[in-house]
């Protein structure tokens, strides 16, 4: 199953931001759904996590931004959820909502969807943890472990491994929610095939290459650009605040100011081919890096290149995540946020930068904007617990079918 | 200044480097500044007479000594400094005050230990906390009422209690205080290299004004020039026109966590399956949920008979935690070598989270209560104290878990917001897991608060800023 994240970036018509705001910050998404479910996140079957935020350009006004990361194409999602709305409530509210967006008189979803479609925007880079799950996978190794799990019981008195076994068995075997699915798996899809890897091997040595020779060429403005230092504003903290730490899962937006010289925007760009290349290269394995919390993230390039979204759904608290930042990620972090503007100090645009922990930390805090709608379809389940999950059933299904030992009941 | 002058230094309050363990008896005083000069004049006093302890003087070995030492909130600090007040300064956390909604999220106050239950601390309507260290507890409590009083420009607010355990364990009947982390340059940090390996932190990462884990400074409170006119403090590092106030100082966290001691040992009898010293009797779950032995000792198959060789291990050959649980509270608490890519560098990121903790047992015979005031020092409360309590104790998901918090200090959740149930514990075992479900709160917070501990030298700052 391949999975797809983009964003649908819709300049907000002038002096209708409060109302989109306001539409937006009545709704009370926090991961979870609202009792009233107005854009039909808990139906769309193949959505992963979604949200919606607005950012002020100082250039180019404010902008209503809405990220998806689904299952499939971005068309077939789209039609369900125009669906979805359509069966609700006639599309009422998107077409009030969109409507306020410049270029849509929010007359019919038809339109709505064209509109969409030409305000799609993928990633510069994107990273996704559980690689070739879908949701309805992932949702049924969830009902697995669940139903494994309540099997064992509470361990004492403990069963043999062969009684063990046949209790899970015949538990999987016996719930409404497993017993059609367990012992066998939907197709998960096919990494990287040798043409893929080929040119992700040629990419990243291009890539690389430009981008060392930029890393040079960009020495002098990279070191005297400010640093800025200012302390976030307590007030602005509050409100992002506000929207954090409901589930132990959480969402970080934010916009940042790039510089804009050839210079930069050169290497700008082959900083985002090397991220991708070893995305897809390495970190396919629930992991970025030594990061082991995040669901899906992605970068993307806003207003003619002159703006870098970064979006990511992760585990644990904001300052947990801020800190594998600093502490275990910091070369790739300043790789993609060297260009920003106002960005810690770093050199040749690897070194430093996110390293330097409150700087860079309340840097990042001053670029965020509020998640004012965040929808997460698994609230319950950390990227690691899907992983866990997806190896437990694998290994169940080996099991089942003579092979293997029982050392799958240490995953419970 | 090396680390061995920093624990002798006459600019670093005692308490940071001293537990005072000859003195069994602790009083703590929550105070109100009503007259700002008069409460200046009594500091001046105090500090004239050398009755503020510096990390200088050694252990009290006379009966009768005692020691003081003092920290403020956000608020006196404020009211001491007035417009030389400098918030963006210090820490947000410390200037917001342990009590917002989102911070209860992210530290569990929530449910049992949500702030509307809390005793004080709920509204902060202190400014400081008067730390009053004596061989009895009248003694104690005779220094508060001595110092905090209306000539003296202060009022008490509330006094809470402590007392050192003469045979170290806590009220669940476990031997506290083991861990600790070792600052660079110490003696005991040169003498014990392994303990040093694991355990070693620079001196900014609990004192500000030196290095801390990155190699740079950490973050210091400052204030005005004009806020300093007799120039006791010296130039701020990163703001060369104010005054670094910070220096030879540290954060304090302070919460009162009462322990069910019955509700702790009558769940674990009820889970229990076997008598005696079998690993599903009630004393090794319990073990198993502190992670450690309840003499002291670590869960290792041959744990070491010398005290000092209990805290030198690092989890790396317990990766399953098959020995020492992966939730259980210690490992929670101080996951050691574990939880990133390799040993060294899950070591270094760790080590970034530690704090220096000085709390003291206390017993409220009034409303039978036990428990401990737990205090702990740290150079950032973000990134140290409400770090280990949010993303590791009550992180639900910490290193792969799920449905679990620490089952000692976390607080379990009913189902909601999309979640299951948060109330289990789980002991990895071969062929699987043992499983203690439906655990309740066995630790409540009552009461807690932020404060900063200033050095001796910001400390005659605050007695004579205009």
């Amino acid at each position: 199953m391949k999975q797809t994240i983009f964003t649908i970036v819709s300049p907000i018509r002038s002096g209708w931001q409060g109302e989109v705001q306001a539409m937006l910050g009545a709704l009370d998404y926090r991961g979870t759904l609202p009792g009233d479910d107005v854009f039909g996140f808990g139906e769309a079957e193949m959505l992963h996590f979604a949200s919606l935020f607005l950012y002020d350009d100082p250039e180019d006004g404010w902008f209503l931004v809405f990220e998806n990361n689904i299952d499939g194409e971005i068309e077939d999602y789209l039609d369900r959820l125009l669906a979805i709305a359509w069966d609700r409530d006639g599309g009422r509210f998107l077409l009030r909502l969109f409507g306020h967006c410049q270029g849509f008189l929010g007359n019919d979803l038809t339109e709505l969807r064209e509109q969409w479609l030409a305000q799609v925007h993928r990633p510069a880079a994107g990273f996704v943890s559980a690689v070739g799950l879908s949701r309805r996978r992932i949702l049924q190794d969830a009902a697995v472990y669940r139903v494994a799990d309540a099997a064992l019981g509470s361990g004492a008195p403990k069963l043999s491994d062969e009684e063990a076994q046949a209790a899970v068995f015949n538990a999987l075997d016996a719930d409404p929610e497993t017993r059609d699915v367990w012992s066998s798996l939907p197709d998960r899809g096919e990494g990287p095939g040798l043409i893929d890897r080929v040119r992700a091997y040629t990419a990243l040595a291009l890539n690389g290459l430009g981008f060392l020779a930029l890393a040079l060429i960009n020495l002098i403005p990279e070191r005297i650009a400010r640093q800025d230092n200012e302390r976030p504003d307590p007030s602005m903290v509050d409100w992002q605040k506000h929207y954090e730490d409901h589930l132990p899962t959480n969402h970080m937006t934010s916009v940042v100011h790039l510089h804009w010289d050839a210079g930069r925007h050169a290497a700008k760009l082959c900083a985002f081919g090397v991220l991708r290349s070893r995305v897809t290269l390495k970190h396919t394995g629930g992991k970025l890096g030594p990061i082991e919390t995040i669901h899906f993230a992605h970068w993307s390039m806003l207003n003619q290149g002159r703006r870098l979204l970064f979006v990511s759904n992760y585990g644990g608290s904001w300052d947990s995540y801020l800190d594998d930042f600093t502490l275990k990620a910091s070369k790739g972090l300043t790789l993609a946020w060297a260009h920003g503007i106002g960005f810690p100090k770093s050199w040749f645009m690897v070194l430093g930068g996110a390293a330097k922990g409150p700087e860079f930390i309340d840097w990042a805090r001053r670029s965020m904007v509020p998640s004012l709608v965040w929808y997460k379809a698994y609230p319950g389940l950390s990227a690691k617990n899907i992983n866990r999950n997806r190896r437990l059933r694998e290994a169940l299904v080996d099991a089942r079918a003579g092979r293997g030992d029982t050392a799958w009941l240490g995953e419970i | 200044m090396t680390g061995e002058a920093l624990t002798d230094s006459p600019d670093i309050q005692g308490l940071l480097f001293r537990g005072y363990k000859t003195l069994d008896h602790a009083a703590y005083g929550l105070f109100r500044i009503d007259d700002r000069r008069a409460f200046q004049t009594w500091l001046r006093r105090r500090l004239e007479r050398e009755e503020i302890a510096p990390a200088s003087q050694r252990q009290p070995d006379d009966a009768q000594a005692h020691r003081l030492n003092i920290a403020f909130t956000a608020s006196g600090l404020e009211a001491l400094l007035q417009s030389h007040w400098m918030p963006e300064s210090f820490e947000p956390a410390f200037v917001e005050g342990m009590v917002r909604d989102h911070r209860s999220r992210l530290l569990g106050d929530v449910e049992a230990n949500d702030p509307q239950h809390w005793r004080w601390g709920r509204t902060v309507d202190f400014d400081g906390l008067l730390l009053a260290f004596a061989s009895t507890r009248a003694e104690a409590e005779q220094l508060l009422a001595e110092h905090l009083c209306s000539a003296n420009g202060a009022s008490r607010v509330e006094t809470l209690y402590g007392q050192r355990a003469k045979d170290g364990k806590e009220a669940f009947g476990f031997d506290d205080g083991i861990s600790q982390p070792v600052i660079e340059g110490t003696k005991r940090h040169r003498d014990r290299p392994e303990e040093a390996r694991l355990h070693g932190v620079p001196a900014g990462e609990m004192i500000l004004g030196y290095p801390d884990g990155s190699g740079r400074l950490p973050r210091s409170p400052a204030t005005s020039a004009a806020g300093d006119p007799a120039g006791h403090l010296v130039p701020h590092w990163e703001w060369p026109e104010r005054r670094d106030l910070g220096r030879n100082g540290s954060y304090l966290v302070f919460r009162q966590l009462a322990q069910d001691t019955k509700g702790f040992w009558d769940y674990l009898n009820a889970a229990a399956t076997e008598e005696g010293e079998g690993e599903d009797s009630a004393q090794a779950l319990a073990e198993k949920m502190v992670g450690r032995r309840m003499n002291g000792t670590s869960m290792e198959p041959l744990p070491k008979s010398r005290p000092d060789e209990n805290n030198l291990f690092d989890f790396t050959d317990d990766a399953q935690g098959l020995y020492c649980p992966i939730g259980s509270h210690i490992r929670r608490s101080n996951p050691r070598s574990t939880g990133s890519e390799t040993p060294e560098g899950s070591l270094k990121v760790t080590l970034r989270h530690r704090i220096l903790r000085r709390g003291r047992n206390y017993r409220d015979e009034a409303r039978g209560e036990v428990g401990l005031q737990f205090l702990c020092f740290n150079a950032s409360i973000a990134r140290q104290f409400e770090f280990i309590q949010a993303s590791w104790c009550n992180n639900q998901f910490f290193h792969g878990l799920q449905r679990e918090v620490d089952p000692i200090i976390g607080t379990p959740r009913p189902a909601g917001n999309g979640l299951e149930t948060v109330d289990r514990f789980t002991i990895p075992r071969r062929p699987y897991r043992r499983l203690l479900a439906g655990l309740p709160s066995f630790v409540t917070v009552k009461g807690g608060g932020y404060f900063f501990m200033p050095a001796i030298s910001a400390l005659r700052c605050l007695a004579s800023a205009p």
